[in-house]
């Protein structure tokens, strides 16, 4: 049976004990079944009260403020309500208008657009970063701090600061380099084709310093043997990233493009906050959709059902991904 | 190995569907809570607790003062009813959920654009019947009281400020640019006019709106009833979205004479509605459109020098049908028992209201805001007769600490305007369907008004169809 998850691999230490068959059953439990009482019995001998008892305010904590609301938003997406009275049961209807509003396919074009320029501009850039900074051993530390830096500063702050930097006016600090250089100031978050690239690339500025960290992690676990033997093969810099380095990063580069990817699906504050939607509804993605059904319309129906469309799709999205990436992740 | 898998499987959901059960029972439903029974008889005598938002935050030391005064008295001279004041303030995006939670207070101020939405929602209680018995509620101005109405004529707030939209001008860039502030434009070609004058002389902005946040939309509104055409029509039940009209296409082509015609629109399109206040505080922005109170948020917010603060009225088109209105409506809770809203409605008549009717309560507002260096005297569409509330401005001229005279053209104008109300239906929606015309022909030359506004008729039809 292999199972269907994605594992960052490295290869076992000399001295650690082999590991058993995946389906091996541990020794002791096998044999003949035993009686429902006499299983509650060794249970409860076992400690098994205490450990529910340990066990159960993170339950009803995680059960009120996090699995309720989801289950709760389930129904409200097959419910109309005004939040005051009680709820309609409407089947279909809120998919069904939600798939009618031609906001959507807008919408998602736009969140794709996103996803795809994010994954171009935004996920080599921290694995490029960590390996520089990798090799750079006694700015390590400082470079490290540089890099996270811009992920300490709010989102909604960062996100203003960059609105700043992408003034159209010549008083831009984009723009008056522009100026400086002879070029015509650029509308950088006004331009319909330029919107999103630049909401990605202030993406990217904020959240690489994250990625970059955990590829460094990663970077720093890859044993020094492996290299030594490529210098003594003859391998170059470049030789050894692409057939040292690389490899070993494989399984966290595997989990780091997922949860990227799944991120980006649901960007909303940057282009909330620089453009709220515009020009022209190029910016606006289908969380901001989300937003405006809940909290412009106040239809909660919609906003749910929209929701559990984008949960749904971000999971076949991951379950198709880690189906093909099973066999790379694995080898 | 399967059925210890599946067994492990079956004791979270179990441990899932009990945490279900155990939420369920804590957890204040939609369906709980003392809802109000529309029309049921209230008592005044009854003994009620209420609570009450808005309460003025600590450096409003004066305003602060004044109000627990005005509720300690209040007590008093109504034994039964107990006020619980606290700072919450009405905000679009936790309205409901504060709401459905139940920590909303019984009473709440909400602007004009939104009391119908909340209506429509089954989120305002129905004061119909506590109005009409009502000696002072019931005298209300009935030309802006009719906001707070549904179709039926039922009723569901009480206009405790109103005001129109008008245009807002910069009058030290009106002097840098050798135009006359104290003669603002009237009409859309003046405006124009006015807007290459002012980026000619002065380099900045001629005339903005903002364009994003649904603003446009709101803006692009008042536009087209200005320039003749309503954005709906009502027969029976049925609602007809109008927006690709006459009066409409008239608004886009002046937008798109400010910006591609006179280049006077500066260089940012997407202005939200902070923005462009902001601009303007700053002396960036000659003239924009918004609700004529918009004093506080950019000279008493913002720093804007009071004297350069200019306010006209809504720029005139062709055959206009009246002006869009706005303002402050005092919302009571749907979950509030008849009791509370009695009690709620006493309060609202004796803090918010009494100071139009009573020489006393309006001197103590006003010497209060002064005080805290708030404006007194700000033009505004009365809440009561307009007899009544020259009277009021009798009592508080001695306060009054805004120069009037740069608000003259507009104050002249309000006795004379038609006020018109938002958009019956899914108002928020259309606005947000216009919001991407605005940005269009300010952002592509080539941009075809007909085109635009066809395809956001289309789409709030639909909504509207949709329910």
């Amino acid at each position: 049976m292999r199972e269907n998850t994605l594992t960052v691999t490295a290869p076992p230490a000399a001295d650690a004990p082999p590991t058993p068959p995946r389906d091996a059953e541990p020794p002791g439990r096998g044999g003949r079944r035993r009686s429902p009482a006499a299983a509650l019995l060794s249970w409860v001998r076992g400690g098994g009260v205490g450990t529910l008892v340990m066990f159960l305010p993170l339950l009803l904590t995680f059960g009120y403020f996090a699995w309720w609301p989801i289950a709760k938003s389930l129904i409200l997406a097959f419910q109309r309500t005004d939040l005051i009275t009680e709820p309609t049961w409407v089947g279909l209807s809120n998919f069904e208008r939600v798939l009618a509003d031609p906001l959507l396919w807008t919408a998602l074009g736009n969140t794709a657009w996103f996803a795809v320029l994010a994954l171009v501009i935004g996920f080599p850039l921290p694995v490029l970063m960590a390996v520089v900074m990798a090799e750079l051993r006694r700015t390590r530390q400082i470079t490290s701090v540089l890099a996270y830096l811009p992920v300490i500063i709010p989102p909604v702050v960062s996100v203003l600061l960059w609105k700043q930097f992408y003034e159209p006016s010549d008083t831009g600090l984009f723009n008056s380099v522009l100026t400086r250089l002879g070029i015509e100031p650029v509308g950088w978050l006004q331009e319909p084709a330029l919107a999103i690239p630049s909401i990605v690339v202030q993406s990217t500025w904020a959240s690489a310093g994250t990625a970059t960290i955990i590829y460094l992690a990663a970077l720093m676990s890859i044993r020094t043997e492996l290299y030594d033997a490529a210098e003594v093969d003859g391998a170059s810099i470049l030789q050894r990233t692409w057939h040292v380095t690389l490899p070993q990063l494989r399984g966290v580069i595997l989990l780091m493009l997922l949860l990227q990817l799944i991120g980006t699906m649901q960007v909303f504050t940057e282009p909330f906050v620089m453009t709220g939607g515009g020009p022209e509804n190029r910016t606006v993605t289908l969380l901001m959709l989300v937003y405006n059904y809940a909290f412009l319309s106040g239809d909660f129906g919609k906003a749910t059902a929209l929701s559990l469309l984008l949960a749904v799709g971000l999971g076949l999205l991951s379950a198709v991904y880690l189906r093909l990436t099973r066999k790379w992740s694995e080898s | 190995m399967r059925q210890r898998r599946w067994s492990r499987v079956g004791g979270v959901v179990s441990s899932l569907a009990l945490v279900g059960v155990l939420a369920t029972g804590c957890s204040d439903g939609a369906d709980t809570g003392a809802e109000a029974q529309v029309g049921a008889a209230c008592d005044p005598e009854a003994d009620v607790t209420i609570t009450v938002g808005e309460r003025p935050t600590s450096d409003q030391a004066a305003t602060l003062e004044a109000w627990e005064n005005a509720i300690a008295a209040f007590e008093e001279l109504h034994p039964n009813i107990t006020i619980e004041d606290e700072e919450t303030k009405y905000d679009v995006s936790t309205f409901s959920a504060l709401l459905v939670g139940g920590t909303l207070p019984t009473t709440l101020q909400v602007p004009f654009t939104d009391i119908q939405a909340l209506v429509a929602r089954g989120q305002a209680a129905d004061i119909t019947t506590y109005v009409e018995g009502d000696e002072v509620l019931s005298q209300l101005n009935p030309q802006v009281a009719g906001v707070t109405q549904d179709a039926e004529g039922h009723t569901f707030g009480v206009v405790r400020a109103a005001y129109t939209m008008g245009l807002v001008y910069d009058r030290a860039l009106f002097e840098q640019a050798g135009l006359d502030p104290d003669a603002p434009p009237a009409t859309w070609d003046e405006v124009l006019d006015a807007a290459a004058t002012i980026s000619d002389k002065t380099g900045e902005t001629g005339f903005i709106i903002p364009t994003t946040g649904n603003v446009g939309g709101w803006l692009l509104t008042s536009m087209a009833y200005s320039n003749g055409s309503l954005v709906q029509e009502a027969e029976g039940d049925t609602t007809t979205v109008t927006l690709d009209t006459p009066g409409m296409r008239e608004s886009l082509e002046f937008l798109h004479d400010v910006r591609w015609g006179q280049d006077a629109a500066g260089d940012n399109f997407l202005h939200d509605n902070n923005t462009v206040r902001d601009d303007l505080a700053a002396g960036y922005v000659g003239q924009s459109l918004n609700g004529a109170n918009l004093y506080n948020s950019v000279v008493i917010s913002r720093g804007m020098p009071a004297e350069d603060f200019g306010l006209a009225p809504f720029p005139a088109g062709d055959d206009a049908v009246g002006v869009l209105g706005g303002g402050n409506i005092q919302w009571f809770s749907p979950k509030a028992t008849p009791d509370q809203l009695c009690a709620a409605l006493e309060w609202t008549k004796y803090y918010f209201l009494d100071r139009y009717v009573d020489e006393e309560a309006a001197t103590t507002w006003a010497e209060s805001q002064v005080a805290d260096d708030l404006p007194v005297g700000l033009p505004e569409v009365p809440v009561v007769s307009q007899e009544q509330y020259e009277t009021f401005l009798g009592w508080i001229e001695p306060q009054v600490n805004v120069p009037r005279e740069n608000y003259r053209a507009y104050i002249d104008s309000l006795p004379d305007a038609t006020i018109v109300a938002e958009p019956a239906v899914k108002a928020q929606e259309l606005y947000a369907a216009l919001d991407p015309v605005a940005q269009a022909v300010l952002t592509r030359e080539d941009a075809d008004p007909a085109e635009l506004l066809q395809a956001a008729q289309a789409q709030v039809q639909d909504l509207v169809d949709a329910g």
